[in-house]
């Protein structure tokens, strides 16, 4: 195969060739403007979803029952934020500042996915959400991972080893929470299940196999439809929840004999609305960004 | 802010192992970038060594034509010998 050095990447058809054949990009390649912004795009959007993901869990830390889950659960929030760090270095490479982002997300300029704008109310809650959360992620981890742009497959693949790693953490609070937990814990995490798993299934985005030549996709910087990978993460997770004692009340959820899952598809228009800034928690997320953007200052100027 | 770097990262996961890329950090000086990496590329695996290197001090070539010289040489393959034999074989009818 042609390397990129061979190709006149101004010429879009021949870089969409290229990419078709297979072809890969790392950083020192040469690259048309518009895939080097599209990949800082994914890239950026990922480095504040673990910034501000985190947050959903680190206002937690002392709050928790047990030394133990807390040492747990700060390192999850230090693997988080150790993600930012690599994606960061991957936006910086395609030229955009990580601060940049930063204040864009505090301006209102990006806007974060549905899960991002709310917050866990219990604790039982952070154990089940944290299952659906986790397992969603890595099913949309594996999909990017199959993506053109290497220094962002090379990320997500320690990502993906922590995110299996957290995964399996969060199973072993849910079934301590269920076994030890007394009757006000169960029926908290059922709650949590009833409340997070519409969010996590429009995680995944609208339905999006209709649209034709989306940019994203013949580039392979989108590998997937949102469907399918929506469907992938519930006949992934379904059972998992199931196994536990857990039920799902959407009575639309079913596997046919074809194997694919019905269930019933969110409020697009409610999600989009939460997504502009209207979730339960959406304003305090943009506070404790603001906040540490101000107050940790000091020490980005000190080490930088 | 000072001058920012940015260090590229290598492990040895084991003793005797080669040491394996595994991403970049910036920072402001070597000392920082050696806590940075450890920070974020050693949190679980008890490595047993990092390096640190500055981008702008590595080398690179990457135009494939430099790396093409074994294309008419083809006695610097490993094949080459036992190809040369079977078709010795067959020629001769054994």
């Amino acid at each position: 195969m042609e390397t990129l050095l061979e190709l006149d990447i101004t010429k879009a058809a021949e870089f969409e060739e290229y990419i078709k054949k297979g072809g890969v990009v790392d950083a020192t390649d040469p690259m048309p403007a518009g895939y080097r912004q599209a990949i800082a795009k994914v890239v950026g959007f990922q480095m504040l979803a673990e910034v501000v993901g985190e947050t959903l869990f680190s206002e937690w830390l002392d709050k928790i029952p047990g030394l133990k889950r807390k040492m747990i659960l700060t390192a999850k929030c230090q693997d988080e934020l150790g993600h930012a760090q690599v994606l960061a270095r991957v936006v910086e490479d395609l030229g955009v500042s990580r601060r940049q982002l930063y204040h864009d997300y505090v301006d209102g300029k990006i806007k974060l996915l549905n899960a991002f704008h709310y917050e866990f109310e219990s604790w039982p809650e952070v154990g089940i959400a944290a299952l659906l959360q986790n397992s969603a992620a890595i099913v949309q981890f594996q999909s990017l991972v199959k993506g053109s742009y290497y220094p962002y497959t090379r990320a997500l693949q320690k990502i993906m080893r922590e995110e299996s790693f957290h995964y399996h953490q969060a199973i072993d609070l849910c079934e301590t929470v269920w076994e030890s937990g007394n009757s006000w814990a169960r029926s908290e995490m059922q709650r949590g299940l009833n409340k997070w798993f519409p969010i996590m299934l429009a995680y995944f985005g609208p339905p999006d196999k209709e649209k034709t030549n989306q940019q994203n996709m013949i580039w392979r910087i989108k590998v997937d439809f949102n469907d399918d990978l929506r469907q992938r993460w519930v006949e992934k997770i379904v059972p998992v929840v199931r196994s536990l004692g857990l039920e799902f009340e959407d009575p639309n959820l079913k596997k046919h004999d074809d194997g694919t899952w019905s269930f019933t598809m969110p409020d697009w228009e409610e999600v989009k609305y939460i997504i502009q800034g209207n979730g339960p928690a959406s304003n305090k997320r943009l506070a404790i960004i603001k906040a540490r953007l101000e107050d940790e200052l000091w020490l980005a100027e000190a080490v930088g | 802010m000072s001058q920012q770097y940015d260090y590229e990262v290598f492990v040895q996961p084991k003793s005797g192992q080669p040491f394996t890329h595994v991403g970049s950090v910036r920072a402001s000086d070597d000392v920082l970038a050696m806590h940075f990496a450890k920070e974020v590329y050693t949190r679980r695996d008890n490595p047993s060594a990092i390096w640190v290197i500055r981008r702008d001090h590595i080398m690179m070539w990457n135009d494939s034509e430099l790396f093409n010289i074994a294309f008419e040489k083809e006695y610097r393959k490993p094949g080459y010998f036992a190809q040369r034999h079977l078709e010795r074989k067959t020629k001769n009818g054994r």
